[in-house]
């Protein structure tokens, strides 16, 4: 091992502390202020208040040989960040690199180690894999690099989790075992060595594998740096070394023991299950990745069938309802020559009655199978509105149909700002006031109530009125392509087939409620997509 | 062949330019059944059943054949079916499907709960002309109907 040669400036501070309090230390030595937080075992603070942990032992060897007084700054991970920024610490350990946090720091050239993160839950849990995460409420810890990208991760697979931010990796574990959140983030030096004492297991979900770096505030303190890459790059080649040492003693929860067989067989040994356990961590991982994409291909494939089916379907009524008014003409043109033939004039103008009919009824059913193909597509940027503003716009729109048939509209005074296509959004609304003024049936005082109520902190919304109603077994079948509970009213079949899809295009769901004929009916629905963009925390 | 009273037929379908096309079909294939319309399966079963509107059995005679839509309002037409074919009272009294799907579902399910005929609406006129002139001759004069009471 090298000892290193003074630098100019440490013989300008020996000058200048001749005086030096230190009756041993020829020098008084340099102070570095180190931001330490909750890593345990790498860095931590023990029972007795002090500052313990792997980093820490090779921390104290090299402050030994380079004459370096190393002052811990206990705090957050954050803390950590906002001191290093402010120059109140010196050095950081197990920093991840990030094109963000580069702009601030400068990293060492040497990893420390080579970590990566998992999803820890409860031993009782049922997660076990990205799919399950889905809804579920996950603790991270606040500016976590494992957190970020588990966040990205999750948003990737369109899922949407809640997020409970906290101060450090064991507040993410108490709060998983105290039941606040589902599950936790942690990188897994933490996770491996505390999960057993706050009763949690991995989940198997493991992501984000990163190198680990000691890093200083940029453009300062660059000397400091470059003798720790030193160290470390002197000690791993050391059976010996401090950081092998210190790696065996806070990785096994043991001290090292001491050396009876030759190094070399520690040195074969050891190379040997590096080699293996890097080789088992990147089958594991690689495996691990398979299933995902594995589980995604296979969930994307039976969305496809579904989506196949439902299309098989959708031709093969389409071409049935166009195929009855297609009848309706053909016979009644055939039947049209003969009246006239006959010169039977009522006959004659009953006739054109009904092919005029059944043409309306095609032109209508063909313009809203062209609606129905354009929900799917992205038209228009989203853009914010408010919930009020939209409601008064479809009121204004369907304000005909509403005092012809005297119906007394209620709107509940709520606030909400949406999100999303003014158009599409409109449309929901739009067809479920239409559907409720068309179903009225014989109601004396026909009346529809619109609003929204917050269930488990969401809005679900409603259209309820007073109408017709309908019987409670077909409360699914009404949202189905060209079903029409009542024949004969001037719908095609498709408003609620049209409405149900765009609710599905906000991640919603809609369902109807009955408690029979001639009882009026309810419309309930959410659209979580169209409630703005969540805060994007970490 | 013909015995007793002459069939009245029980056409249920909501489409009323269809009924239309039936009716005037059946005119002028000199077909002088009695030919009662229904607009959807509710009011197929209260017919039957001699509800509502249809208690007057002067009014709404029990009908000897029943063409009868799949594709109907509130109570479908296989359920119609299923309710006709599981009461002892109506199972009887032949039911022919008309129809315009072609759905290999739709016949089989129509078939499962015993439908007695399965006919698709044709497109072309002569061709339903055609169609309704074979169900007056085959259900009302070559088909052997069963008595109304009979008991082994």
């Amino acid at each position: 091992m090298k000892i290193l040669s003074l630098r100019p400036w440490l013989s300008l501070c020996l000058l200048l502390l001749m005086l030096g309090a230190s009756p041993v230390a020829a020098e008084s030595p340099r102070l570095v202020r180190v931001g330490a937080f909750s890593l345990y075992p790498a860095i931590f603070l023990d029972a007795d208040g002090k500052i313990n942990g792997f980093y820490v032992d090779m921390l104290a060897e090299v402050a030994a040989k380079e004459n370096l007084r190393i002052e811990y700054v206990y705090g957050s991970w954050n803390e950590g960040l906002e001191r290093i920024k402010s120059g109140d610490v010196d050095l950081l350990t197990s920093v991840a690199y990030t094109e963000e946090r580069a702009r601030f720091m400068d990293y060492g050239k040497k990893p420390l180690l080579t970590v990566w993160a998992e999803l820890y839950v409860r031993k009782d849990s049922i997660i076990d894999s990205i799919m399950k995460v889905d809804g579920k409420k996950v603790a991270v810890m606040k500016n976590d690099y494992n957190a970020r990208y588990f966040i990205d991760m999750v948003k990737k697979f369109g899922f949407h989790c809640d997020f409970l931010e906290v101060a450090d990796f064991d507040q993410v574990f108490l709060a998983v075992q105290q039941g606040r959140a589902d599950a936790g983030v942690a990188n897994v030096i933490f996770g491996s060595s505390k999960r057993q004492k706050y009763g949690l297991k991995s989940s198997e979900v493991m992501f984000n594998p990163f190198d680990i770096y000691f890093t200083v505030a940029r453009g300062r303190n660059a000397d400091l740096l470059a003798t720790l890459d030193r160290y470390l790059d002197s000690w791993r080649l050391d059976e010996n070394s401090v950081y092998h040492q210190a790696r065996q003693k806070w990785g096994g929860g043991q001290a090292a023991t001491v050396e009876v067989i030759p190094l070399w067989v520690y040195q074969a040994a050891g190379g040997l299950l590096v080699v293996m356990a890097v080789g088992l961590g990147f089958i594991v991982l690689l495996r691990r990745q398979v299933r995902l994409d594995t589980e995604v291909i296979v969930q994307r494939e039976s969305s496809l069938k579904e989506k196949n089916v439902e299309m098989e379907r959708f031709v093969y009524t389409v071409s049935h309802d166009l195929r009855s008014p297609l009848i309706t003409v053909k016979s009644f043109l055939a039947l049209l020559e003969q009246d006239l033939k006959a010169g039977d004039a009522q006959l004659v103008g009953k006739d054109i009655e009904y092919i005029k009919l059944s043409a309306d009824r095609m032109e209508r059913l063909l313009n809203e199978l062209l609606q129905l193909s354009r929900v799917g597509r992205v038209d228009s940027q989203p853009v914010e509105i408010s919930y009020r503003e939209l409601i008064n716009e479809i009121l204004a729109t369907v304000a005909g149909q509403i005092t012809s048939k005297g119906v007394e509209v209620h709107v509940d005074d709520q606030q909400l700002q949406l999100y999303g296509d003014a158009v599409r959004l409109a449309q929901i609304w739009q067809n479920l006031v239409d559907n409720a003024v068309k179903y009225m049936g014989d109601q004396q005082q026909p009346k529809i109530d619109l609003g929204f109520e917050f269930v488990q902190g969401q809005p679900v919304f409603y259209v309820s009125d007073n109408g017709m109603g309908f019987d409670p077994a077909y409360s699914e079948k009404i949202f189905e392509l060209f079903q029409q509970l009542d024949g004969h009213s001037d719908g095609s079949g498709l408003g609620l087939a049209l409405v149900k899809r765009i609710v599905e295009l906000y991640n919603g769901r809609i369902w109807a409620e009955s408690a029979g004929r001639g009882q009026g009916s309810c419309f309930r629905f959410t659209l979580p997509a169209a409630l703005g963009i969540q805060g994007e925390n970490a | 062949m013909i015995k007793g009273e002459p069939i009245v037929i029980l056409l249920a379908e909501d489409d009323p330019a269809h009924a239309e096309i039936v009716r005037r079909n059946m005119a002028r294939s000199r077909i002088a059944n009695r030919l009662e319309h229904v607009n959807n399966g509710q009011e197929a079963l209260d017919y039957l059943y001699r509800r509502e509107r249809f208690s007057d059995p002067a009014l709404s005679p029990r009908p000897g054949l029943i063409l009868l839509d799949l594709r109907m309002p509130r109570i479908d037409g296989l359920e119609v079916l299923k309710t006709i074919k599981s009461d002892p009272g109506l199972a009887r009294i032949p039911v022919v499907v008309l129809t315009t799907s072609a759905a290999e579902t739709d016949v089989a399910r129509a078939y499962d709960h015993h439908a007695n005929s399965y006919l698709v609406k044709p497109i072309d006129f002569s061709m339903f002309t055609s169609l309704l002139e074979t169900i007056g001759f085959y259900w009302l004069i070559w088909n052997q109907n069963p008595q109304p009471g009979y008991r082994d």
